[in-house]
């Protein structure tokens, strides 16, 4: 498309904004604190209205294994939970906060959580292996601290096939999940956009206006040249060989936008790439921000992150804040989660008997969430593990679990999403469970059962027992008829609590 | 007014009407959700990988060498109507079932075709159909049922990918899930405490103090729902299921009948659950993805008299047990194969997908036995007469089922979709009773 002829005032214009826009990019980065106090802010006037006091904040141990498992996707190891336990430096909050986001673990969570929205357990495509290059892709560069829309666009303009696994196969992995323009819609809509916009290639869609047939072709037209196999675009090629029955040709266009006259030589994805993951595209910095609150609290600023009907959002005030404090950010995502961590809403008191459902909904106090079958996978692993596998490992561990305990990074986690196969697998297989042989590697044998009693519950539990738990526990093991039989026993017993599957 | 049979289901189909011909269409017009019918129970046979038409229902003896195979046709009990020769025993039960000879379908591939002829939609990231099984179950699940009304055996569930789920309940959520029994020479999966009884008692009480003491303090749907599938789970562990899927006391004698295979065991626990009255029992076969290869021939065989001998010997004992008229059972693949035989000289003679004309057939109670629906040309390369295609063959077993195929369930994004997707979908007259 050739540029239109600029007079002088629109010449000048456009320079004053690149210089604000590069003035912008050279200021002083944006302030969690700050972005943490106005999520507070927009909170608590709500609680105000409602006439809703909000409960206190959560003890240490509580925010402990909370935080671990919300960042990191598991519990913290013994040392560390005793540690934090035991500091009393006022700023250990924030600190804590600080190195989960500086940690490979957190990196490798968010990888993990990636590769299995690209790749979920039951893809119609071979998985296992795309999953993990999916993962390691991601993980390396959440690591490397890429801003979201940078991560985004390289993926989505990925050439050339790398060898071996990881990072350059990712490319390849991700167009081997969506081979064909209409897969690579619905793909990069559900992923990046938070919309699920599939029905749209036969009837304009139901629910949002903003979404009809022409714009989902339009947004097709994007791959027209691309072929999945060799990641490169023809520009002879005037549509790819599979599509489906539904498929039209109609003008390339972004969503919302105007039809485009693109030259013929013309690469498309990367004009995809720039307007799809930028400040323009009103959905991007969205569905990101929708979904690292999921992350934290268990469920969405929309009511489902691929949800296209805006009029159930609880706190519209609060998503618009940081999706723009996200775009402003230039897609900070360690900023985000840490604006996220550091407010109070994110550090209250779990839900207690008192809190009813529509408190919760306002952010009263945190609700209690099961533990997913990915966080219940890295923590069985991790419990008593002296050396922690690398990700292609745990991908393919992972895989036998998922078959029981189904895994879906983008499911309310609120809800228990197991049935009885994996209730059973819990309670009874020697994989899952922690057995006398492996209940040696959680104590000290020369230490006393109360000592004893004691690790275990900051090992599994993330915290300490009370008097009246020790002296149960205690009187159990000498009643057993061996000790290390009896130290199976509470293992057993605490990691098939509620306490144990629960995130409060 | 219409005087041919079809004529008139048809007219009586679109509304209620005085007068109706069996007791479910007299129901149709009604908004009740449970329909009546005899079949108290539906047992799928999946035959996965897609058998050859011609090779097992819809035999060509007089077609010439590429399209015949290597295999005969015989006569069955019923005059008129012959199968392959490797369904001997079956063929001894044609009475009690309807072949359909004239299914059409469009999606070749495995996964995307079993997908679609289990749940009757095109497999899409959201939303997740549920399978019919897990509607039927739902649907005709017992009121105070102590039994899981959905049972899965067999590797069928397991596709390439390992993942069960594909058959199962869908957006319906995971209360419909099937329990799965992946081989059924091993009963019920985790179902055995890993401590002794006193000991796994003992553990219990405590594990339950445990959970008390929490719950004076925190009150959640996530903490009930824990606390109930653990209950459930508990129960599972010491309730009928579990003896009823071992198969260690069997005598020799009754597992030789059904055949010592995987799926012989299958369908031996299907007759056990149909004893219960289970609404939906799924046993898999798999392996009938025959394409040129040194042995397709030689497998398509194999597979066959497994089949054959599985699934006469459930027939059998059903109707010896008075059960059969109680049952519908489905035998089916997701889709045939090529009429003419591929890979001469080269991989071996075998059989590409093929969706245009395939068969399956539906046995037992709630239908009219001994005939065949349905016609392919002289090749089975094409439908000559009666084309079926898959909204109305769901629509067909809904309709023996006893559940209201027009009905629509609401997924979770609130949109309303019809339990078959296709308004035009008709259940074949000449078959349900």
């Amino acid at each position: 498309m050739s540029p239109p002829i600029l007079s002088c005032t629109t010449r000048l214009i456009t320079a004053l904004t690149v210089l604000v826009l590069v003035n912008r990019a050279s200021a002083a980065p944006p302030d969690a604190s700050t972005l943490a106090q106005k999520i507070d802010e927009v909170i608590e006037a709500r609680l105000a209205t409602a006439k809703v006091p909000p409960a206190p904040q959560a003890g240490d141990a509580e925010f402990l294994r909370r935080i671990w498992l919300d960042l990191a996707g598991t519990v913290p190891p013994y040392a560390r939970s005793l540690a934090f336990l035991q500091n009393s430096d006022a700023r250990k909050r924030e600190a804590l906060i600080d190195e989960l986001l500086a940690s490979e673990s957190f990196a490798n969570y968010l990888g993990l959580q990636w590769g299995y929205r690209v790749y979920p357990p039951d893809a119609d495509v071979q998985n296992v292996e795309g999953r993990r290059d999916m993962a390691l892709g991601f993980a390396e560069d959440f690591r490397a601290g890429l801003s979201w829309d940078e991560m985004i666009q390289k993926l989505l303009t990925a050439s050339g096939r790398g060898k071996g696994q990881g990072l350059d196969n990712r490319g390849h992995r991700f167009y081997e999940r969506f081979r064909t323009p209409d897969q690579q819609v619905d793909g990069v809509g559900r992923l990046f956009l938070g919309l699920s916009v599939q029905c749209a290639q036969c009837h304009n869609h139901p629910f949002d206006p903003a979404i009809k047939r022409d714009d989902y072709w339009g947004l097709a037209g994007f791959f027209f040249k691309f072929n999945a196999q060799n990641l490169q675009e023809d520009p002879k090629q005037q549509k790819p060989k599979e599509l489906p029955t539904t498929a039209r040709m109609v003008a390339v266009k972004w969503l919302g936008g105007e039809p485009l006259e693109l030259a013929v030589e013309a690469p498309r994805r990367p004009l995809l790439a720039e307007w799809l993951a930028s400040r323009r595209n009103p959905y991007f910095a969205r569905a990101f921000v929708n979904r690292v609150w999921m992350q934290m609290f268990g469920r969405g600023l929309l009511p489902h992150p691929n949800d296209v009907k805006s009029g159930e959002v609880t706190h519209p005030e609060l998503l618009q804040l940081l999706t723009d404090a996200f775009t402003d950010s230039d897609f900070d995502v360690r900023f985000l989660f840490r604006a996220i961590a550091l407010s109070q809403a994110y550090q209250r008191l779990g839900q207690t008997r008192e809190t009813s459902a529509r408190a919760v909904d306002l952010y009263v106090s945190m609700p209690v969430r099961p533990l997913t079958a990915l966080q219940l996978s890295e923590v069985l692993q991790d419990i008593g593990a002296r050396r922690k596998p690398g990700i292609p490992d745990r991908v393919f561990q992972q895989a036998e679990l998922m078959r029981e305990i189904p895994y879906d990074p983008d499911a309310l986690s609120t809800r228990v999403h197991f049935g009885l196969s994996g209730m059973l697998l819990m309670l009874n297989s020697d994989k899952l469970n922690i057995t006398e042989r492996d209940v040696e590697r959680l104590i000290q044998p020369k230490d006393s059962p109360a000592a004893n009693v004691e690790r275990l519950f900051v090992t599994l539990l993330t915290r300490l027992p009370t008097p009246q738990e020790k002296e149960r526990w205690v009187e159990h093991i000498s009643q057993a008829g061996t000790p290390r039989a009896g130290y199976a026993d509470v293992a057993w017993i605490l990691t098939n609590s509620t306490e144990f599957l629960t995130n409060r | 007014m219409n005087t041919t049979r079809r004529g008139f289901l048809t007219s009586l189909m679109a509304g209620p009407l005085a007068g109706s011909m069996s007791g479910w269409l007299e129901q149709a017009g009604a908004a009740e959700t449970h329909l009546p019918s005899k079949v108290k129970s539906v047992v799928l046979l999946f035959m996965a990988g897609g058998p050859a038409q011609t090779d097992t229902l819809d035999p060509k003896p007089e077609a010439p060498d590429r399209y015949r195979g290597p295999f005969g046709a015989i006569e069955t009990s019923v005059p008129g109507i012959r199968i392959c020769e490797h369904f001997p025993r079956f063929a001894a039960c044609l009475k009690h079932a309807a072949i359909i000879r004239s299914l059409h379908s469009r999606q070749a591939d495995h996964i995307l075709g079993r997908f679609l002829v289990h749940t009757g939609y095109e497999k899409r990231i959201s939303p997740e159909h549920p399978s019919f099984g897990a509607i039927i179950a739902k649907e005709r699940a017992k009121e105070n049922k102590s039994l899981p009304q959905f049972v899965s055996i067999g590797p069928v569930g397991r596709d390439t990918t390992g993942n069960y789920r594909a058959f199962g309940p869908g957006f319906l959520g995971i209360e419909y899930d099937p329990l799965v029994i992946p081989d059924p020479s091993k009963g019920l999966p985790n179902a055995q405490a890993l401590v002794s009884g006193d000991r796994f008692t003992r553990r219990l009480d405590l594990l339950q103090e445990m959970d008390q003491r929490l719950g004076e303090r925190v009150d959640s749907s996530a903490s009930r729902d824990l606390g109930k599938l653990r209950r459930e789970a508990l129960a599972l562990m010491q309730s009928e299921i579990r003896p009823l899927v071992d198969l260690t006391t069997v005598p020799l004698a009754t597992l030789e009948k059904y055949g010592t295979t995987d799926f012989g065991r299958g369908c031996l626990l299907a007759r056990r659950l149909v004893e219960k009255e289970i609404p939906f029992i799924e046993v898999g076969l798999h392996g009938w993805d025959t394409h040129p290869h040194e042995d397709s021939f030689a497998r398509s065989k194999r597979l066959t008299l497994e089949s054959d001998q599985g699934m006469a010997a459930l027939i059998d004992d059903l109707d010896q047990r008075g059960l059969l008229q109680q049952t519908l059972i489905i035998w089916m693949g997701e889709f045939g194969r090529t009429p003419h035989i591929e890979g001469f000289g080269g991989k071996g003679p075998g059989r590409n997908h093929f969706t245009q004309a395939w068969c399956s057939a539906l046995i037992g109670g709630g239908i009219r036995g001994g005939q065949v629906v349905g016609r392919t040309d002289d090749k089975a390369a094409a439908i000559a007469d009666r084309t079926i295609s898959l909204h109305d063959f769901l629509a067909t077993i809904h309709a023996i089922a006893g559940v209201d195929f027009r009905k629509e369930i609401t997924d979770p994004n609130g949109r309303p979709l019809r339990i078959v997707e296709d308004k035009k979908a008709q259940p074949m007259e000449e078959v349900v009773l």
